[in-house]
């Protein structure tokens, strides 16, 4: 009779997923650095420009430059930050307050950009705020304090560990007894964990990538139609520096819902998109 | 509820017949225009409306054809597709309604006999077009009762800087009579453009209420502004539909030479409204109209009115750039009355100790201007830069009750220093000039100190990591961010990361399932068993041995395959048991055949050359019977 031995699992498709997926990483980050190059020096000469800069157009001349790296698709909280200080310096404390608005995304925990976007916040007194307290807040509690960037990675974390302690259960444990107890016992928790860390994503991709907010950076008269024939919606002008949600987009008229205030209509060039 | 097949059946035809009604509609569209009146005075508005039917998204009509004679306004737009179904006996029925209504305001160019273009709509790349309409424009009134000017103060308008546009109203005396004539008048309509919307980027200075409410009057003696309305909370509210509001100025009096060339006192009403313009450029008000029954002669009994149109041209106001005028070094941006203070807090302190200096910039509360100033440059005062660390140069001002206020850190180097005179150099707009203020000198008592030096004070800029102590520094701390590290671009992966957990549940069931097999695998000797009889029955065929061996070889493979004891298996068990597995008769004749040549061989002895020849084809029936065979 032939003799057979105990079967052990093969490691090879494991280490075949890990080449696949460095390969594909690589990859993009070969096809990114093309790109790089030009922003590394739009960003030196936007810091040069703003180093040398004394008067307001001088810093607006900085802003334009690191717009634009903005515009070439690169969302940096770096970049977002100096914007900020570019429009500050230049007495535009609306505009500011938008790119701290859009840095403080990518650098939540920035000291400098907390201090800055109070300061265009004081700057700007009289303007309706958004309400961000929500009540979802208070179980998400580590929500505000991280990035988006950090929300996934968390939450891809928290699947990843959810799958080792699976897998690690289901290879070194396949029999009854303490230590699959421990681990099975372990799973509904880290299932419960990636649920939450799962939420706090989506809320921030909502909030950040799938609803545009907005600045309003010249007093303008909010109304009740996409049109400036229709009556005002609120009782006094939109201050610079309301901030708002863009609700609906017609042309160049963009239905907003403004903090507790209610919603109107104001035109596209009065306003800043973030 | 469900559907009945036969009623869904009738859904689906009616939705088909809905897409091909969609698409036929298409084929009949249909452009038409429309004025609010055929007739209008220049200076006045009219409404016009262009509606697209039978399209479902109606793209907005080019009206290039009429900036030739009008201004044009864009009011809005709105849908007016709508579908309906409806069964009446069984009989489903559907009516469906596209089209589109975009309204402008019309703004005539010149007097005279216009045509309103066709408007064009492009659909498909096939332009469809509406019907061109006439609209009758009535120049003015040739007379001199009525005057109406558009007055613009000062003379030369900075961006940033306060200005006064005036609407004014001239009426001639009453024959014979020295009342005021806007007593004797019903109330006449005049629109003043700006009224309700400050022209392109300009900011009004004023509020409307405070600035009308005082002229309200209640007897209906006066004018109506474009079109303002009393309301019970908001007496100017745009959007209730209530009795018109009737204004009147104070008249004043003024000597001007009518049609005639004689000097007459005309009875003189204006309204000064304050803009601010936020950048350079020109900027067009008006035209201003006024329209009313205004009193030209007088006979026995009464006086003779009749209807007159006055109108007052558009007047541009060319806003200039104040920076790009030549500027003293110590202008960074004050306009207006200004006043300059400065405080030091404390004024007792030991040298290197630290020194908030706030200047106060103050220039009569316009809030808008107090944002364009700079702060005040220190290092060029006297003896300041010599006797102090500027911590910050150029720190970011706020504006606290109608001032700019800029607070400097600043450390004394030596003992028995004080504050010089600070200056700064401010725009006055009324003498079109640049004038000079400076606070007074800030006397100080500073001690010596042992422990901090000069050179100790230039150390003390913000270190990024002491986070504690950033938040306490008021008005932002503008060092940017500089490291190449920091660039980091942020891609949107968002929807890897969703899709993440999915893989990874894919992943597990994929791995729990192979795992799962490999296990059933090692707990089942058969199947080990079988799993391992091709290679084994190879490695024993193969071994250099005699038939005898390779008999054996052949029925432990099938041993092995069919989990059956190896020892004692005959070629006849052997051959049903691979028969019970599903192997074809041809195969078990081969297997047989095999076997039984074996054995001769084993008795009556075989050549290398036919052992070889077996070996191969013992491996070959090994093969073909493992794949016949089911586990």
């Amino acid at each position: 009779m032939t003799a057979f031995r105990t079967a052990r699992v093969p490691v090879w498709p494991l280490r075949l997923a890990l080449c696949l997926s460095l390969l594909i990483a690589g990859a993009g980050m070969a096809g990114a650095r093309g790109n790089e190059a030009e922003r590394l020096e739009a960003f030196r000469h936007g810091q040069e420009l703003f180093a040398k800069a004394q008067k307001p157009e001088e810093f607006m001349q900085a802003a334009t430059v690191f717009e634009s790296i903005l515009n070439g698709g690169c969302a940096s909280g770096a970049v977002c930050f100096n914007l900020g200080n570019a429009y500050m310096r230049a007495g535009r404390p609306a505009r500011a307050l938008a790119a701290y608005r859009l840095a403080q995304r990518a650098l939540p925990r920035d000291p400098f950009v907390d201090a800055n976007l109070r300061a265009a916040l004081g700057q700007l007194p009289d303007a309706p705020r958004l309400s961000r307290e929500a009540w979802w807040t208070r179980i998400l509690f580590w929500h505000e304090a991280l990035s988006q960037d950090e929300r996934l990675n968390l939450m891809a974390g928290g699947w990843l560990l959810l799958f080792g302690v699976a897998v690690w259960r289901m290879l070194s444990f396949p029999n009854p007894g303490r230590g699959r107890a421990v681990l099975g016992r372990a799973i509904p928790v880290l299932v419960l964990l990636g649920v939450l860390l799962t939420a706090s994503a989506y809320l921030g991709y909502r909030d950040e990538t799938l609803t545009e907010h907005g600045v309003v950076i010249r007093e303008t008269t909010g109304r009740k139609g996409n049109g400036e024939s229709y009556a005002p919606a609120f009782d006094k002008p939109l201050a610079e520096g309301s901030e708002f949600v863009v609700t609906e987009r017609r042309g160049d008229w963009l239905a907003v819902r403004v903090g507790d205030s209610g919603e109107a209509w104001i035109p596209s060039r009065d306003v800043d998109e973030y | 509820m469900h559907l009945r097949t036969p009623n869904l059946l009738r859904v689906c035809a009616l939705l088909l017949g809905a897409v091909a009604s969609l698409a036929a509609a298409e084929d009949r569209v249909r452009v038409e225009a429309e004025l609010e009146t055929t007739q209008l005075y220049i200076g006045e508005s009219v409404v016009y409306q262009v509606t697209v039917h039978n399209l479902e998204q109606a793209p907005a009509p080019d009206l290039s054809a009429l900036s030739k004679d009008f201004k044009v306004d864009t009011l809005g737009d709105r849908s007016l597709n709508s579908t309906s179904i409806s069964s009446i006996n069984g009989r489903w029925s559907e009516n469906r309604v596209f089209g589109h209504v975009f309204q402008y305001r019309l703004t005539p160019l010149r007097a005279g006999k216009l045509e309103v273009p066709e408007p064009v709509v492009t659909v498909k790349g096939t332009a469809v077009r509406g019907q061109a309409l006439a609209l009758e424009v009535l120049p003015p009134d040739k007379q001199d009762v009525v005057r109406l000017e558009i007055a613009v103060e000062p003379k030369h308008i900075y961006a940033g800087a306060p200005f006064k546009v005036v609407a004014r109203i001239l009426l001639k005396p009453l024959p014979q009579s020295d009342r005021n004539p806007v007593s004797l008048l019903r109330p006449s309509s005049w629109s003043i453009p700006w009224v309700r919307q400050p022209p392109d980027e300009l900011k009004a200075e004023f509020d409307l209420n405070k600035l009308l409410s005082p002229l309200l009057v209640r007897d209906g003696r006066g004018f109506c502004i474009s079109n303002l309305r009393l309301s019970n909370n908001d007496p100017f509210s745009f959007f209730e539909h209530r009795q018109e509001a009737v204004f009147r100025p104070e008249a004043r009096r003024e000597i001007r030479k009518d049609a005639g060339g004689a000097d007459v006192n005309y009875w003189v009403y204006e309204i000064p409204f304050e803009f601010t313009a936020p950048r350079p450029g020109p900027f067009a008000f008006g035209p201003m109209t006024l329209r009313g029954s205004f009193v030209t002669g007088r006979d026995q009994r009464s006086f003779l009115t009749r209807e007159i149109y006055a109108v007052a041209p558009a007047v541009d106001v060319n806003v200039i750039d104040l920076l790009a005028r030549p500027a003293p070094a110590d202008f960074t941006g004050a306009i207006g009355r200004v006043d300059l203070s400065a405080q030091a807090q404390p004024e007792s302190l030991r040298v290197g100790d630290p020194l908030t200096l706030t200047l106060e910039i103050r220039n009569g509360g316009k809030a808008d201007l107090l944002k364009l100033i700079g702060p005040p440059d220190l290092s060029a005062a006297e003896g300041l830069e010599r006797d102090f660390a500027i911590i910050d140069a150029r720190p970011v001002g706020e504006v606290v009750d109608g001032a700019k206020l800029f607070k400097y850190a600043l450390r004394p180097k030596r003992a028995g220093v004080h504050l010089p005179a600070i200056t700064l150099s401010w725009f006055d707009v009324e003498k079109e000039s640049f004038e000079r203020v400076s606070t007074k000198p800030i006397e100080l008592t500073v001690t010596e100190s042992a422990k901090v030096g000069g050179a100790d004070v230039y150390a003390s800029a913000p270190d990024r990591k002491e986070s504690s102590a950033l938040k306490e520094v008021e008005g932002g701390i503008f060092r940017n961010m500089t490291e190449p590290r920091d660039l980091g671009d942020r891609r949107d992966l968002s929807a890897y990361y969703f899709a993440s957990p999915a893989v990874l549940l894919v992943g597990y069931v994929a791995l729990s399932l192979f795992v799962g097999r490999r296990r059933r695998l090692a707990a089942d000797p058969a199947l080990q068993r079988r799993a391992r009889a091709l290679r084994e029955a190879r490695r024993r065929i193969g071994a250099n041995e005699g038939p005898a061996t390779l008999r054996a070889a052949l029925l432990g493979f099938v041993a092995d395959l069919r989990n059956l004891p190896e020892a004692g298996l005959m070629p006849r068990e052997a051959a049903e048991a691979l028969k019970a597995g599903g192997a074809g008769d041809e195969a078990r004749a081969q297997f047989l055949s095999l076997l039984e040549g074996l054995e001769s061989a084993a008795y009556g002895g075989a050549s290398g050359g036919d052992l070889a020849a077996l070996r191969a084809r013992a491996v070959e029936l090994a093969e073909r019977l493992e794949r016949e065979v089911k586990a």
